[in-house]
């Protein structure tokens, strides 16, 4: 009696974890994913690794960025690209290239190149941050993914212009991040997969230093991001977002 | 002018001298190898080029340098004098948003950057190197950007030729999807230019360049006319670009003087330029550069291969060959039939 009484205790009490689990809706998820990685500013610096099939080429830059990704300036430090640098003003690219001392806006068909080669193209970098505004979701199930437990979200976009129509993402419910996110054309296409890891505590927030991204359309391509450092909600210059600092 | 710049470069570089401890240091180091074939004959020209920049950097100044040894082999080791000192840039840079002051020897351009720029300041073209650097002029430039989306540029520049200075001003704005500009330029006496230029977004990324050349009196004066799309397809793997220049008068105009080889071209009044370009990943790429003569018909083909053997290591290929007759601008006569030319760049 005493073990038929446990049992149905602990039977009890799973149950009601887990409908806590699923009680939690998909807009509070993306919510909390986003209130998450809602920063007012962040500072970094970082390698980036572009592998093609066996070769690979490694690239580091600094950065710092503003409003949750609405200003952002970032410069490259290794020898093959030292010198050049972007400002990115809401939806707008500028690079500025040593060689010709002057920048320029990058507009049209090559906001859809690799940023530098990689799998990381210009509109991905111009891309807001907040889903929930572009984004209706929906909790597809309960998964594990790398020891945590996590919920698979489908994120079906509400307007037709945005990069990615269809979002596939594995969320840690503990963190709300996101550690693995697939995203797809309007056709069903898949277009890039993306993997983060190594998440820390920063201030308040969970965020991942390391991720993996890989060009879909693409064959043997990857691009990994490790952050070297990083600092978020720190007092930023606001002059750094300009075109004279561009070409300082 | 030569003494002028002399004076400059040591009194910038002898602000260098406290700051020392905090420079950093880049170099590049290329080495350039060339067979042409002339008529049935074969010559050889090289170029060993170290480049060393010194970089010294606050939060509102900047110190910045790029001298070069040149040593020249062969055939144009008997045209060159070497080994050739070139100071590419020397420069400080003051900036406080919204406002950059530049001052000393540094790249001044007004107008897009693009191949057929009718308000480049600086008219060198090397055909084997069209994305190089080029030479910085001697003076000042400002750059005012009141707003994120204006930009104003001018420029002042003692004159070689004269004892009269260059200015000049270039107004930019930027639009979603369009950047408008207007540039009013005065090179020397008798020499000025004004006009407008834009890039915009129509399908293809569109640049266009319209400008007037003309006297102090306003007498006599002739339109420079350019035209650019670009495109780029297969995900992104192929790009294509494709500029058309008009420039009514040429005689009094300085024209586009090939570096390191005697005599001028861009001469005449109609181009074409075509470039193809594979990209399919950042260590490979091959592209192929057209210019086209629409008054003599003649052709200069520049077909490069190039591959990234490791960070910062980079070797070349390319084997520029030319169609026309004795007489045409693109000719055996000037650039040889073709020519094999080997480059290897390292970048530290």
């Amino acid at each position: 009696m005493g073990k038929i009484r446990t049992l149905a205790l602990s039977l009890i009490v799973t149950l009601g974890l887990i409908g806590n689990l699923l009680a939690l809706t998909a807009d509070e998820l993306v919510r909390r994913i986003d209130a998450n990685q809602d920063v007012s500013s962040q500072k970094f610096s970082a390698k980036m690794v572009i592998t093609k099939r066996n070769r690979s080429l490694t690239k580091v830059f600094n950065g710092v960025g503003v409003k949750a990704g609405e200003k952002s300036y970032m410069a490259f430090t290794n020898p093959e690209d030292r010198g050049v640098k972007y400002l990115k003003l809401g939806d707008e690219l500028h690079i500025y290239l040593p060689q010709a001392q002057d920048s320029m806006k990058i507009a049209g068909h090559m906001l859809r190149q690799g940023m530098m080669g990689s799998d990381i193209s210009y509109e991905d970098m111009l891309a807001k941050d907040a889903l929930q505004d572009d984004y209706e979701s929906a909790i597809i199930k309960e998964t594990n993914f790398m020891g945590r437990s996590c919920l698979l979200l489908r994120m079906t976009a509400k307007k037709p212009d945005v990069t990615y129509y269809i979002r596939e993402a594995i969320v840690d419910t503990q963190w709300n991040v996101v550690l693995q996110a697939r995203l797809f054309a309007k056709s069903g296409r898949l277009m890039k997969e993306m993997v983060f890891e190594d998440v820390r505590t920063i201030g308040n927030k969970f965020i991942a230093m390391r991720m993996t991204i890989q060009d879909s359309t693409k064959k043997d391509s990857k691009t990994e991001i490790q952050f070297l450092s990083l600092e978020v909600n720190i007092p930023v210059d606001p002059t750094l977002f300009t075109l004279s600092n561009l070409s300082r | 002018m030569i003494r002028n710049s002399r004076l400059l470069v040591t009194i910038l570089l002898s602000l260098l001298a406290p700051l020392s401890a905090e420079i950093e240091w880049q170099g590049k180091f290329t080495h350039d190898s060339s067979l042409i074939r002339k008529g049935d004959s074969w010559s050889y020209s090289g170029l060993l080029l170290s480049r060393v920049n010194m970089t010294h950097q606050s939060e509102t100044w900047r110190f910045y340098s790029d001298f070069g040894i040149a040593q020249y082999l062969g055939e144009a080791g008997k045209i060159v004098p070497s080994p050739l000192v070139d100071i590419k840039s020397v420069y400080v840079r003051w900036t406080s948003p919204p406002v950059q002051f530049s001052v000393g020897r540094h790249y001044i351009n007004l107008g897009l950057l693009s191949l057929f720029n009718p308000f480049e300041l600086d008219s060198s073209l090397v055909f084997n190197d069209l994305a190089g650097e080029k030479k910085g002029l001697d003076g000042c430039s400002l750059d005012f950007s009141p707003l994120s989306h204006v930009k104003f540029r001018t420029f002042l520049v003692p004159n070689s030729d004269s004892a009269a200075i260059a200015c000049g001003l270039d107004s930019r704005f930027y639009f979603p999807n369009l950047t408008l500009g207007m540039v009013y330029l005065r090179e020397r006496m008798d020499g000025n230019s004004a006009g407008l230029y834009s890039q915009f977004d129509l399908l293809l990324n569109w640049k266009t360049s319209i400008a007037f050349h003309f006297d102090d009196d306003a007498n006599e004066y002739y339109p420079d006319f350019s035209a650019g799309v670009d495109y780029s397809f297969f995900n992104r793997t192929v790009l294509f670009q494709c500029h058309y220049k008009f420039e009514e008068k040429q005689d009094s105009n300085p024209a586009y003087q090939m570096q390191g080889v005697n005599g001028a071209f861009l001469k005449g009044e109609q181009y074409l330029y075509v470039q193809l370009m594979l990209s399919p990943d950042e260590f490979f790429n091959a592209q192929l550069d057209c210019f086209y003569n629409l008054e003599d018909g003649s052709l200069l083909f520049i077909p490069t291969v190039a591959n990234l053997l490791a960070n910062g290591l980079k070797l070349a290929f390319y084997c520029p060959w030319t169609i026309g007759d004795e007489s045409a601008e693109f000719s055996e006569k000037n650039f040889g039939l073709f020519t094999l030319n080997l480059r290897l760049e390292a970048k530290i």
